[in-house]
């Protein structure tokens, strides 16, 4: 939208009238929201196939009770799931796939674009592929500092050190791996349940602190404090076309109260989400088998009865048979809470089974760090 | 083209030597005295009384008072001349001593357009209204910047638009916008009329003579508008002495200078910047570049008697800044450094050479201009660059056959060159006002020219209590191919003296603008906009020095082009326009004037067999303006203005991109919602110390905008799932100072 005046926008400045600022921002997921869409290829070849997927947030978590509907659209092709296989054009230029997603109440709607450019000439470039999230403490940033501590050459100056939990007056500084090519990358991170404010620091990390920030008048002010827990939040890669990718992790706040100091507790890290767990696993587990369960926290389910998997079955031996999820799942992998995520499977489908999900035991927290 | 600009130059030519050795020899000397007054008997100073047997002529004092010397008693015939005022002519005695000239305003025999309504005076009116401002009205009416062109829109008719938000400059006329007007200086066409597209018009009130409206169903003088026309006139008047003015506000300073060079020469200029880039430091969390504004008039007039002028003139423009497109993300550097940034300038420079002869067979008027307009923009990547060079010429000739019967006859042509040049990956909305080109979205490669020409024939005759003047106007453009024949006849009645009919009707057509002709991004085969507009007003003389007055207006409009953002221009839109407006006045001048106005007006545009709302609907406006100097060196002023809310197009949803993770808004129905109704009250209070070589004005001004008057304009959240409205300043405080030398 037109800014238009600037006159009366230095009358808002003398005055302070302007407008109040909108409570949420895009780094915020909080209603239902398509939040990031992607393709195999943003310049496909006339005639052949383009893969899309979309990662939906449902207005809870990083998962759905109930799936939404998701609709594509690409020239005459159709389709519909959380990610589909389409039929390029014939014809060469500029094409639009379009994606409409209902929300299950029915009364919920978002759509999205992503130009494609169909061409028969023009080399594939090859999709971003996400990498871990890597996570770092910043001692030095916390959200009771002054708008010039929030300056980028200040923060920049900072040190940090990989943690995997911070303190309440810290901060995380979040680094996005790629898997291959990360020049001309740009990340954009999301925290579910607008948890915190995020604070970039360049085109694949950012610091997160874990309050709600508000700039008024070059004076930044703590609209909330988070209480001690688990945040999650999902990094998204981008190429400029649309060949797109994303990674979730999760943010420990204050884990020695959260862990309520049980000495037998392990942390558990499955796709950057992190699980307290109450028996102590062997540090070198790679591959569990868990009962999913309810849980309030941002990927929306918790583990319980874990055991390290040292012996596979020949049959099913990930436990995805039992699974009834709406959209098919691929063969041969463990488990990922990435599937709750892009709604291949509802929370409900998956509560109560028992499955196979690699992890990551991870063995201090920021506590026995320090 | 040739021949166009040999008449431009011959033609004022030919009665320059007419005029030529008005210098008779004096042998024995005697003396005609006296004074000339307006109509409420104040002086007048700078009017020309010439005798017009030997074109003797003198100029009145600062008192109006004037001696001429005659070289011999008897019998004289006299003529007296001031703009702003309908020429005078009498018979008078040699010698003699208080003679008593009383000029009344209104417009030189044989001028631009005959009759007029003078909002604040008596109307010796024909059918097209045509309001006038004065340079008094403009400097002690609060709330204008100080800037006449903001107070035309006090005039009945103009909608009343919101301070500070987008088009708060903008003129919406008798239910037509911006684009339908034009907008001239000295008869030149300008590519802007105001600095910051809403704050000071581009010339110092110190050279401005004086404003005049023309809202509808005007003459055959003007044509290529279905809108309005609004006319500025630098000041002419022969400066006995070097004359200079200053003016400081919180936002600009100025200075303007009129001196005599010797001869029958003098010069005027004029300059102006804004400052405050410098007062806050060149940027703010939006404008990362202060806005900054500059202008420029230089004027050199040769006139060796009042019957026989030449001018040469200069007026640059200029227009800068830079801003954040987008919301600013003020708490994250990163975001910040990643937004795009909008290099915005505008600049021309216009430069005229006019001449007026006059005798009393008639008069002959010429103007060749040339306007170099340059309007480029950078926007991350993408940029637009739009040169265009225009050579405008004017020729008004007006052959008095008789008292009663005056036939004017005119001719228009602007040859225009065009280079639009475009590179953009994607269409800006954003900034459709700043850069069009860019708002778009398409590439241009492209070098457009052009001419527009037309020839208009008015006979102005005098019946009795009738005056007529029927005319007929054709208008040619080679871009468009299209010709438009328009008739026009406008009348005026006076039964008696206290009241006045008047009224016009005629069609009207517009052209296309080159932009939307464009092969590239346009449409070249849109066909000229055509409007029957009929107007009919009534004035009244009540008690004396108050007057009244009702007009009622309609108009249709056909194959009007219609411009939506980022998309290409749609054609063959129709358009109804009918209203009516009561004003009221009165005017002591030097000592009071107020008005009072009020406009119904329905403006609606056909879209898809359905009518719409236009962008600049306003069923009601209200305005009241009065100033009193209420003792010596002591003013007061006030304006209260009222208008009910614009129609806008709400933003509904936003549509996710992915290859940018942003969103593009979703438009509801056009013209759907409509902004709060607006009112503003304006108060002034105005200290001056006057003697007789100069002037200071220290002036207070207080602004307040109840709410929810002060809501500007709406704002979206990052994906237009949210939005409210932009609150602008309920009180405004603002003090300058104004100085004159004389």
């Amino acid at each position: 939208m037109n800014r238009g005046s600037w006159l009366g926008l230095l009358l808002c400045a003398l005055s302070g009238a302007c407008y109040d600022p909108f409570p949420y921002d895009r780094h915020d997921l909080v209603d239902f929201r398509i939040a990031a869409l992607a393709v195999d290829d943003a310049t496909p070849r006339p005639g052949g196939q383009v893969a899309a997927r979309a990662l939906v947030y449902g207005g809870q978590g990083l998962f759905h009770d109930e799936l939404p509907q998701l609709s594509w659209t690409l020239g005459p092709a159709t389709a519909s799931g959380p990610e589909v296989s389409l039929r390029v054009p014939d014809e060469e230029g500029s094409w639009e796939l379009q994606l409409h997603a209902m929300h299950a109440d029915g009364l919920q709607e978002e759509t999205a674009v992503l130009p494609l450019q169909v061409s028969a000439s023009r080399a594939a470039r090859p999709a971003p592929v996400a990498g871990e999230v890597l996570r770092y403490d910043v001692p030095g940033l916390n959200a009771d500092g002054q708008a010039q501590d929030f300056e980028l050459e200040r923060r920049q100056a900072l040190e940090a050190e990989e943690a995997h939990d911070i303190a309440a007056d810290s901060a995380f500084r979040l680094v996005a791996q790629v898997e291959g090519e990360a020049q001309g990358l740009r990340a954009r991170w999301m925290a579910a349940g607008a948890a915190g404010s995020f604070l970039e620091l360049d085109e694949l990390s950012s610091d997160w602190l874990p309050a709600r920030l508000e700039l008024d008048e070059d004076e930044v002010q703590v609209s909330e404090r988070l209480q001690a827990g688990i945040y999650s939040a999902v990094v998204l890669l981008m190429d400029g076309q649309g060949a797109n990718a994303w990674a979730f992790t999760d943010l420990s706040v204050d884990g020695r109260t959260w862990m309520d100091g049980e000495e037998q507790a392990s942390l558990l890290e499955h796709d950057g989400r992190l699980f307290r767990i109450e028996t102590a696993l062997p540090q070198d587990t790679s591959l569990v088998y868990a009962t999913l369960v309810e849980a309030s926290s941002g990927s929306g389910v918790a583990l319980s009865q874990v055991e390290p998997a040292s012996m596979l079955p020949l049959w099913d031996p990930f436990g995805l048979q039992a699974l009834d999820c709406s959209w098919p799942l691929p063969d041969q992998q463990p488990f990922q809470l990435d599937w709750l995520a892009e709604g291949r499977c509802s929370r409900p489908q998956v509560v109560g089974a028992r499955l196979a999900l690699e992890v990551r035991v991870l063995d201090t927290l920021r506590a026995d760090k320090r | 083209m040739r021949w166009l600009v040999l008449v431009a130059c011959l033609g004022p030519l030919c009665c320059a030597r007419a005029a030529a050795a008005q210098d008779a020899q004096v042998e024995q000397v005697v003396s005609l005295q006296g004074v000339v007054l307006d109509p409420s008997g104040l002086p007048l100073a700078g009017a020309w009384v010439a005798e017009l047997e030997r074109g003797l002529h003198v100029r009145s004092a600062e008192d109006g008072s004037f001696a001429l010397q005659l070289p011999a008693a008897g019998p004289v015939r006299l003529r007296v001349s001031l703009p702003g005022y309908a020429d005078l002519e009498l018979e008078a005695q040699a010698p003699g001593q208080g003679l008593r000239l009383v000029m009344d305003p209104g417009l030189p025999a044989g001028g631009e357009a005959v009759g007029e309504i003078v909002v604040e005076s008596a109307p010796d009116s024909a059918s097209p209204v045509r309001h006038v401002l004065d340079r008094e009205q403009v400097e002690r009416t609060p709330g204008t910047h100080g800037d006449a062109a903001r107070l035309v829109q006090a005039m009945p008719g103009v909608a009343v638009t919101r301070e500070y938000a987008p088009g708060a400059g903008d003129l919406a006329i008798r239910g037509s916008g911006p684009d339908e007007h034009r907008f001239m200086l000295d008869g030149l066409e300008l590519p802007y009329l105001f600095h910051f597209r809403e704050f000071t018009s581009v010339v110092d009130l110190g050279l401005l003579d004086e404003l005049a409206l023309y809202p509808s169903a005007f003459g055959a003088e003007f044509g290529d508008a279905t809108g309005a026309v609004v006319a500025g006139r630098t000041r002419a008047t022969f400066p006995e002495r070097p004359e200079a003015g200053i003016d400081l506000n919180a936002i600009m300073s100025g200075a303007h200078l009129r001196s005599p060079l010797g001869g029958d020469f003098f010069l005027s200029g004029s300059g102006r910047r804004s400052y405050m880039d410098w007062i806050v430091g060149g940027a703010s969390g939006q404008y990362t570049s202060w806005p900054v504004f500059w202008d420029g008039f230089l004027r050199l007039d040769h006139v060796p008697d009042p019957d026989h002028r030449t001018a040469l003139e200069v007026l640059l423009a200029s227009d800068r800044w830079e801003r954040l497109v987008r919301e600013p993300e003020e708490l994250d550097p990163v975001e910040a450094q990643s937004e795009p940034l909008l290099d915005y300038r505008h600049q021309y420079v216009a430069l005229a050479l006019r001449r007026r002869d006059a005798g009393s067979a008639g008069q002959l008027e010429g103007m060749l201009g040339l306007v170099l307009d340059r309007w480029p923009a950078q926007l991350q990547q993408d940029w637009q660059d739009r040169k265009e060079a225009s050579l405008q010429l004017r020729e008004d000739a007006v052959w008095l056959a008789s008292d009663e019967l005056h036939l004017a006859l005119g001719l228009r042509a602007r040859a225009e060159r065009s280079l639009r040049r475009a590179e953009t990956a994607q269409a800006w909305p954003e900034v459709a006002s700043e850069a069009p080109m860019l708002a778009r979205g398409l590439a241009a490669d492209e070098l457009l020219q052009r001419l527009r020409a037309g020839a208009y024939a008015e006979l102005r005759a005098e019946l009795g209590s009738w005056r007529l003047l029927p005319g007929l106007r054709l208008d040619g453009d080679s871009m468009s191919g299209a010709i438009s024949p328009d008739p026009r006849l406008g009348f005026k009645w006076r039964p008696i003296d206290a009241l006045t009919l008047r009224g016009g009707l005629g069609r009207y057509s517009q052209f296309p603008s080159t932009d939307a002709l464009s092969p590239q991004t346009g449409d070249p085969d849109l066909p000229a906009t055509r409007s029957e507009q009929a107007a009919l007003g009534l004035d009244g003389q009540l008690a004396g020095r108050l007057r009244v007055s009702a007009d009622v207006y309609a108009k249709r409009l056909r194959d009007m082009v219609l411009e939506e953002v980022g998309e290409p221009p749609i054609g063959g839109v129709q358009g109804r326009v009918a209203g009516l407006e009561l004003g009221s006045s009165y005017r002591i001048r030097g000592v009071f004037f107020a008005w009072l106005s009020a406009s119904l007006s329905l403006s609606q545009r056909q879209l898809e067999d359905s009518w719409i709302p236009f962008d600049w609907y306003q069923p009601l406006s209200l305005g009241a303006v009065a100033s009193w100097t209420f003792r010596p060196g002591w003013s007061a002023g006030f304006r209260w203005r009222y208008g009910s809310g614009f129609p806008y197009t709400p933003v509904v949803d936003g549509q996710y991109r992915a290859d940018s993770d942003s969103y593009d808004p979703v438009l509801g129905e056009r013209n759907s919602a409509v902004m709060p109704h607006y009112q503003k009250f304006d108060l002034r209070l105005e200290r001056s110390w006057e003697r007789p070589r100069w002037r200071i004005s220290l002036y207070v001004e207080a602004w307040f905008i109840p709410e929810p008057s002060n809501l500007m304009y709406p704002v979206y959240s990052y994906d237009y799932d949210e939005s409210t409205f932009v609150e602008g300043p309920r009180f405004v405080p603002i003090i300058g100072l104004r100085g004159e030398v004389r």
